[in-house]
């Protein structure tokens, strides 16, 4: 965090606990990114031992939730912050446990990995219908993940409009996926179980990109004041178009 | 006399020659002569409004004195500090063309400071880490979150480097290094090695693929041999031949199994889980069998039974065995050989001492080279594979541990293997052994 940011409070100790909870937060980002990342490669090329690896990370990343917690209810006790400082600390509470879920939804599809490796059927993951869109909604999920993240580094809000539109489209990829898999479970009544895995798989990859948009949901809140749950489609519209026009 | 002064002086001379041929025309001298001297002290003070002026800058229009020691002063401060612009554009040159070559170069170099703040980065970083001109300031580890880096960042010590694979959705392998510079800053270089990873990759699966491959057809041609040799007469001229093709055979299973032990060394697939091992049980097991290993040296044990380290059995039991033939190998009949197991302040020590031939000081830093001979003729003879010590130095570095090789030509060597504090643990003694 850049000096100006955070440079201005007379309580040093106040200063530092924020700088730790900011850098903290990006901390459980990286984790976040790096366990979806290998969630991805373990679902590419259907590596059962890494898609284990990335169950097992769940309780790094779980950790480092509580961690930001206790930072949180700490600053919060102690020095009772108001203004940008209380923002940051609720926007840090809301974004640790958005990572958090997704971490929890990333198990998800690799648990799928994990049970299509190790049941009896020949069946890769890679021929059953709904695999290209799940790939395809991860990859999306996992770039907005990465870039609520630098938005939050920078404290800027410059992704947020690409971000919200990307979203909406993964809700359209997603609904086509699961409108073909209904199908497919009618005229393929053997494969159910596979079938049902991959459903939840590719509701775990749409969750995650949801989240992705809470986080910076709260971002925006935490850099501009503003909450962008409460707002209907056209001042959604409006606002993001005038934080278009603020970047250029 | 100073320049300042000698003008000073002129004008005063200069004036007062007037003021005293004025003041002999109109007679008023004390008038005359007490004006001179507020005048003069009217023109000094001037000429320090004057000069302070000049020397601030406040505007533009603002002239130096011209004349007397003010006018020199000024000259020569002017003087001073054309010739310190000169120098600082001369160093401003320096520094751009030295910031423009860091530009230039293909690794990503990016300046931090001790908090890990950017201070500056070159071409190559802003486009692996996509990073903008703002982001100076910021930390590094906010905008790149690889937890293996943030790891390696919080470190604080970066003998080694790091490999990451795939960086921001580059499918490429990239190793990052920090060097610490001018006091507190670090200077981060990302380099991609991804061709030589790869290449590095290609050699060991190469070496895996190749003795693999080779492992049947010899066991077919020892297992032929072996029939051979018992179906041949005992007087027929084919004993011999048999024999030393039945030898050389045996040497290059050795050699292969050798290499496929190498290779799983370094692909890292050590298999099971790494525990405490009894290397005193190992040890006496050792010094039981040794009736097989040699009947021409004397081999003496001291063991520390209860001291067992972390780590994993079977290399162990390798570096074991490997060092203690290299001493049966190289000792002349006769000669005495002393293994030893132990511990000090400085950890684990396992260590064989032998009154060999011993090893001139100049192979010594190659001896763990793969196939290095000191002497090529002798060791073929003795039946050594030449990846022996290679194989001990990849297994001590998988356990964190250290060869060291002290030598005398003629006299003898000791090759000891030093495991850390960190790994000993100590078993009670139990009641069997006691």
């Amino acid at each position: 965090m850049e000096k100006e940011n955070f440079g201005r409070h007379i309580s040093e100790l106040m200063n530092q606990n924020l700088e730790d909870l900011f850098n903290h937060i990006l901390e459980m980002g990286g984790l976040v990114e790096r366990q979806f990342e290998a969630a991805l490669v373990a679902l590419g090329s259907s590596d059962t031992a890494k898609a284990s690896e990335v169950v097992a990370f769940d309780k790094i990343v779980n950790q480092a939730e509580m961690e930001i917690d206790k930072l949180c209810s700490r600053v919060l006790a102690r020095q009772q912050p108001t203004a940008s400082d209380l923002r940051l600390i609720l926007a840090a509470i809301r974004i640790a446990i958005d990572l958090e879920r997704m971490g929890d939804e990333i198990v998800k599809i690799a648990k799928m990995v994990v049970m299509f490796g190790h049941s009896d059927k020949d069946i890769a993951c890679s021929e059953l219908p709904g695999y290209g869109e799940l790939m395809d909604i991860s990859t999306r999920s996992n770039q907005m993940l990465k870039t609520a993240l630098d938005d939050f580094a920078r404290v800027s809000t410059e992704g947020a409009g690409e971000l919200i539109q990307e979203e909406e489209r993964i809700d359209v990829i997603f609904a086509e996926a699961m409108a073909d898999l209904k199908g497919q479970l009618r005229s393929r009544p053997d494969e159910v179980e596979c079938l049902m895995e991959m459903i939840i798989a590719l509701r775990a990859a749409e969750r995650v990109s949801d989240h992705a948009r809470n986080v910076i949901e709260s971002i925006v809140y935490l850099v501009k004041g503003k909450d962008l749950r409460n707002m209907d489609q056209a001042r959604l519209t409006a606002f993001l178009s005038s934080l278009d026009e603020e970047q250029a | 006399m100073s320049k300042g002064i000698a003008r000073e002086l002129t004008w005063i001379i200069t004036s007062l020659w007037i003021a005293i041929f004025i003041a002999w025309v109109s007679d008023q001298w004390f008038w005359v002569l007490g004006a001179y001297l507020l005048l003069y002290l009217g023109r000094h003070l001037y000429s320090v409004s004057q000069f302070e002026k000049w020397i601030k800058g406040h505007s533009r229009v603002s002239y130096p004195p011209s004349s007397g020691f003010w006018g020199e002063v000024s000259h020569l401060v002017s003087r001073k500090q054309r010739s310190l612009e000169k120098h600082a554009n001369l160093q401003l040159y320096k520094s751009e063309q030295f910031l423009a070559a860091s530009m230039a170069m293909p690794d990503a170099l990016v300046s931090l400071n001790e908090t890990h703040q950017i201070e500056w980065f070159n071409r190559s970083a802003r486009k692996l880490f996509v990073l903008k001109q703002s982001d100076i300031g910021r930390r590094i580890e906010n905008l790149y979150r690889h937890p293996d880096f943030v790891t390696y960042l919080k470190r604080g010590h970066y003998d080694q480097s790091l490999v990451i694979e795939g960086v921001n959705q580059r499918p490429r392998v990239f190793s990052f290094k920090i060097l610490p510079y001018h006091r507190v800053h670090k200077l981060l270089i990302v380099k991609d090695i991804h061709e030589l990873y790869n290449l590095a990759q290609i050699r060991r699966d190469f070496v895996a693929n190749a003795s693999h491959e080779l492992r049947t057809p010899l066991t077919v041609l020892s297992g032929y041999l072996e029939v051979m040799q018992d179906s041949v007469e005992p007087d027929s001229p084919w004993v011999k031949p048999l024999k030393s093709m039945a030898h050389q055979s045996d040497r290059m299973q050795a050699i292969i199994n050798d290499l496929l032990t190498l290779s799983a060394m370094e692909s890292e697939t050590l298999t099971g889980d790494e525990g405490p091992v009894a290397i005193g049980t190992l040890l006496t097991q050792m010094q039981e069998s040794m009736d097989q290993m040699t009947t021409e040296h004397s081999v003496s044990f001291e063991i520390d039974p209860a001291l067992q380290i972390v780590g994993y059995e079977d290399p162990l039991k390798s570096v074991l065995t490997n060092l203690v033939s290299n001493a049966i190998r190289y000792t002349p009949s006769g000669g005495s050989i002393t293994v030893r197991w132990y511990e000090d302040a400085k950890g684990a020590h396992y260590e064989v001492e032998d009154t060999g031939i011993g090893i001139a000081q100049a192979h010594i830093g190659r001896l763990t080279e793969r196939f290095y001979r000191v002497d090529t003729a002798r060791s073929r003879e003795t039946g050594g594979t030449g990846l022996g010590l290679a194989i001990v130095k990849h297994i001590l570095e998988r356990h964190q541990a250290k060869l060291v090789i002290k030598s005398q030509v003629q006299k003898g060597s000791i090759f000891r293997c030093d495991f850390s504090p960190s790994r000993i643990v100590r078993k009670p003694i139990s009641e069997s052994e006691k």
